[in-house]
């Protein structure tokens, strides 16, 4: 049941019903967990079950930390609930990954590897729900929150169905409290969340789905397509990947806010970053400060010196590689996010004390800055987009050499023309930038208003026809199947 | 209370939340009927439209003549393979060809029930085949164009939930109040052609699709059916099916169960026609040699499961084996559509059946005189 199909319309209209008709925030509660487990169970009922085992250990971890205060025991407590958590994804989500990683390293050492895989499939949004019961354990034993008594509230705080399968990464201290109080219908937020629903629906069908069908061929074969083309769709993946996900946190936190509840925002036009430091305060928020507050300051952060401070940079990309799925290509795409942190990082110390650039360098600095940023993120999208592919009919997937030959095709006759015999003709260019220039539309109006400036306002008759317009052009345009959402898969 | 608020138009946020939904409101109304103008031009666009027309077409016909005796009934394969003239002829009793493409054993229950409850044909005669009682059939067809919200409930609880249904179902109800949803294919490949310089390969998809359905079904084809006959080969066009040829050879072996719910839909069928006392013959309707070899593993055995819920019910059976009506792959419009000689030749054989088990009493001078020339024919 994904947010761009009619089920779910009409499962939130009866959730979005009943809720408001219900008076007590109990019963509230109480239908908001249901219909978030009967919205997972939409993919796997089984798996389910994790979300609850998940739920129950760090409940039970929570109240405990609260009651003891012996430090041995609370760092006991709180290492049974990180394993238990990454114990969960490493089974789910990272077993057949370290298989295979040891029976090639083995079979390349010369040596016999009987290691099968273990096929386990792949709970959708694992990675999004235990991230975010471990900030709950974690900031209760840092004494930066109270454990919760009620297990109602804790298990929606786990399995709120609008971010329960792809973020943002909702941290307990900023959910918890808003489940203290009872929500009261606002116009206001029906009008925002209803807006916010329909950018989120035309990024993802209008502009996600559509760049997807000149996307997907040039990927599966680079070899095929000429030098132009391939840039062409490595920024068309830039997109893709842009507002699939964008699409669905707007939809996600539309949903919350229509039931009342506030998310974060997860993205702030990303594509006008002018620096890498600059992308992350933009890309994936939740997972940006999830990753700072939790790995990256506990490693020490910044305070140990310069080399440290380049060691901790790298593992935390390496491991927001990682964690974005069970496949090198992901760690390589980690890699080069980390590496040109640390070049960057040490590129501005090195400047530290030299007089600011004014005037029209200083703009120049922030174009280059930005086409940088932008060539060195679009580059290490392609590594994020060349997944080993499962053939059909087989088991496993294919070795990840091959998914890395194609990035590196890829990426080297980006730069170096590609002499390609009787190159697949790419249609439909002209209509693919034009979604692109839609995206950045879309992301330099976002900016506008993040700085504070008005919004559109339109005359209210001019509007209504406006809305009429955007919804017929979603309904025309929008494909006839609806495709599952890019960061379900993590 | 909230609604009340929004009422008290003293308020300006108030005042424009009210304009700007009436006036989306309004302009999604001029779209809608805006859609129902443009629908002889969208038609073109409309593959699905020609290809189940029947659906709406027949069931309309049927209901605006006088009920015929004989009533024919069946999927594509009884579409061509009954000829009411033959039946006619062979039994001096009116006839009328109800087989419509992809009306299976829930979409004959379902078609009955909306036909016959309350005018009774003397006789149904039902073409069947194996592929129509496969076991992952669902009733996708019947959801878009005949089911009822009871219908779909039935479905629900024999056939189980299924998107598949559930999905056409809805689209059922809802494009009639929303035409442009309903239209919106047609309406995007129109646009696409109308956009040629901005989008010529969508452009030239729609036109060649637009083109390829006007070959398909002519527009001197759709005019109608002579008592729900039509058959490609009696105007000529014998080219016109053979290019779904390759599609057709590879036809899927159908899925054979006992405990299909297909066979269960079926007894239901004749159980219903058989409480409102309307008499049902069963042929089968057998497909090309070549595809008779593929599905040798389970067509004798569906066949033997079709027999004997026809026993069971006392209603009779004629399986039209090689030895009863002889047949060779040229005989056939595909592999699964019979041509039109062997539809002739199938319908007299069918009428002959039905003569001899005395179903019909009633017969005229000129039946019988009709009956000796095609024993003769014969």
């Amino acid at each position: 049941m994904i947010f761009s199909s009619w089920i779910f319309a009409a499962f939130f209209l009866v959730v979005f019903t009943v809720y408001w008709a219900l008076k007590t925030r109990r019963a509230r509660h109480v239908l908001l967990l249901l219909a978030s487990y009967f919205f997972y169970m939409s993919w796997n009922p089984w798996l389910v079950t994790l979300i609850i085992g998940s739920t129950v250990l760090d409940y039970l971890v929570g109240l405990s930390l609260m009651k003891t205060e012996a430090a041995r025991r609370r760092t006991g407590l709180l290492i049974l609930s990180v394993v238990g958590n990454l114990g969960i994804l490493a089974v789910f989500k990272y077993a057949d990954f370290f298989i295979l990683s040891m029976r090639g390293l083995l079979t390349s050492l010369g040596l016999q590897a009987n290691l099968s895989t273990l096929s386990i499939i792949l709970p959708v949004g694992i990675s999004f729900y235990t991230f975010q019961t471990m900030s709950y354990t974690i900031d209760i034993y840092r004494g930066k929150l109270r454990a919760t008594r009620s297990f109602l509230d804790f298990a929606l705080f786990v399995a709120f169905f609008p971010q329960l399968v792809a973020g943002p990464i909702v941290k307990a201290r900023d959910f918890m409290p808003q489940l203290r109080t009872i929500k009261k219908f606002s116009w206001e937020n029906l009008d925002a969340g209803v807006v916010l629903f329909m950018i989120g629906l035309t990024k993802k069908l209008l502009i996600a789905d559509q760049l997807a069908y000149l996307v997907d061929p040039v990927f599966a074969d680079p070899t095929r397509f000429v030098t132009r083309d391939l840039w062409l769709a490595m920024f068309c993946y830039g997109g893709q990947i842009y507002c699939d996900f964008s699409g669905y946190t707007d939809m996600a936190i539309a949903v919350a806010l229509l039931l009342g509840f506030t998310l974060r925002p997860n993205f702030a036009s990303p594509y006008l970053a002018t620096s890498l430091t600059d992308f992350w305060h933009r890309w994936h928020i939740s997972l940006s400060t999830w990753l700072r507050d939790y790995l990256y300051i506990p490693l020490g952060g910044s305070r140990l010196g310069r080399l440290l401070t380049y060691r901790n940079l790298l593992l935390v990309m390496l491991l927001g590689g990682l964690w974005h799925g069970a496949s090198w290509t992901f760690v390589i795409w980690g890699a080069i996010h980390g590496t040109v942190l640390v070049i960057s990082k040490a590129w501005a110390e090195r400047k530290t004390g030299a007089p600011a650039v004014r005037g029209i360098g200083r703009y120049g600095n922030l174009a280059l800055g930005w086409a940088l940023t932008l060539l060195v993120v679009h580059v290490a999208w392609v590594f994020f987009r060349c997944q080993p592919v499962m053939a059909q009919g087989a088991l496993e997937p294919e070795p990840t050499t091959l998914a890395l030959q194609r990035a590196a095709y890829f990426v080297t006759h980006l730069f170096v023309p590609a002499e390609v015999e009787n190159p697949v003709w790419l249609m439909n260019k002209l209509p693919m930038l034009v979604l692109l220039g839609l995206m950045v539309c879309f992301q330099a109006y976002d900016e506008w208003t993040r700085r504070g400036r008005p919004g559109l306002r339109l005359p209210a008759p001019i509007a209504g026809v406006g809305y009429a317009a955007w919804i017929l052009i979603l309904v025309i345009l929008s494909p006839e199947n609806a495709n599952p959402f890019i960061y379900f898969q993590f | 209370m909230t609604l009340m608020n929004l009422l008290n138009l003293t308020h300006p946020q108030h005042r424009r939340r009210l304009v700007v939904f009436s006036s989306g409101i309004l302009a999604l109304v001029i779209a809608d009927i805006a859609t129902r103008r443009a629908r002889p031009v969208l038609h073109a666009y409309n593959l699905g439209a020609f290809d189940n027309e029947d659906f709406e077409r027949k069931p309309e016909e049927l209901q605006q003549m006088d009920m015929p005796d004989v009533v024919l009934m069946g999927s594509s394969r009884a579409r061509y393979a009954f000829v009411p003239d033959a039946f006619e002829a062979a039994t001096g009793c009116s006839a009328y060809n109800l087989g419509v493409n992809g009306a299976q054993t829930v979409e004959w229950l379902v078609m009955a029930r909306q036909l016959f409850a309350e005018r009774k044909p003397r006789l149904v005669v039902l073409g069947v085949n194996a592929g129509e009682f496969r076991a992952d059939y669902q009733p996708n067809v019947g959801a878009r164009f005949l089911f009822t919200l009871g219908d779909i409930l039935e479905s629900f609880a024999m056939e189980g939930f299924s998107r598949g249904v559930f999905a056409p179902y809805i689209r059922r109800q809802f494009g009639p109040s929303w035409a442009a949803y309903e239209q919106r294919q047609q309406v995007k490949m129109w646009w696409q052609e109308q956009l040629e310089f901005m989008l010529p390969y969508q452009a030239e998809a729609a036109r060649s699709y637009r083109r390829h359905i006007a070959e398909l079904y002519p527009p001197e084809d759709r005019e109608g059916t002579a008592k729900g006959y039509w058959h490609p080969w009696i105007h000529g066009l014998r080219l016109h099916e053979f290019g779904r040829s390759e599609e057709a050879a590879v036809t899927r072996v159908p899925r054979f169960s006992e405990a299909a719910v297909t066979f269960a839909r079926f007894d239901q069928f004749l159980g219903w026609l058989q409480d409102h006392g309307i008499p049902v013959v069963v042929g089968y309707i057998p497909n090309s040699p070549r595809t008779e070899g593929r599905w040798v593993a389970i067509e004798p055995r569906m066949i033997l499961t079709i027999e004997f819920l026809c026993r069971a019910r006392g209603v009779p059976f004629l399986r039209s084996d090689q030895a009863d009506l002889p047949r060779e792959n040229t005989d056939y419009l595909d592999e699964v559509h019979v041509g039109w000689p062997l539809a002739r030749r199938m319908s007299r054989r069918m009428a002959e059946y039905v003569e001899a088990l005395g179903v019909l009493e009633s017969r005229t001078e000129t039946t019988a005189s009709m009956l000796r020339s095609v024993a003769n024919d014969r």
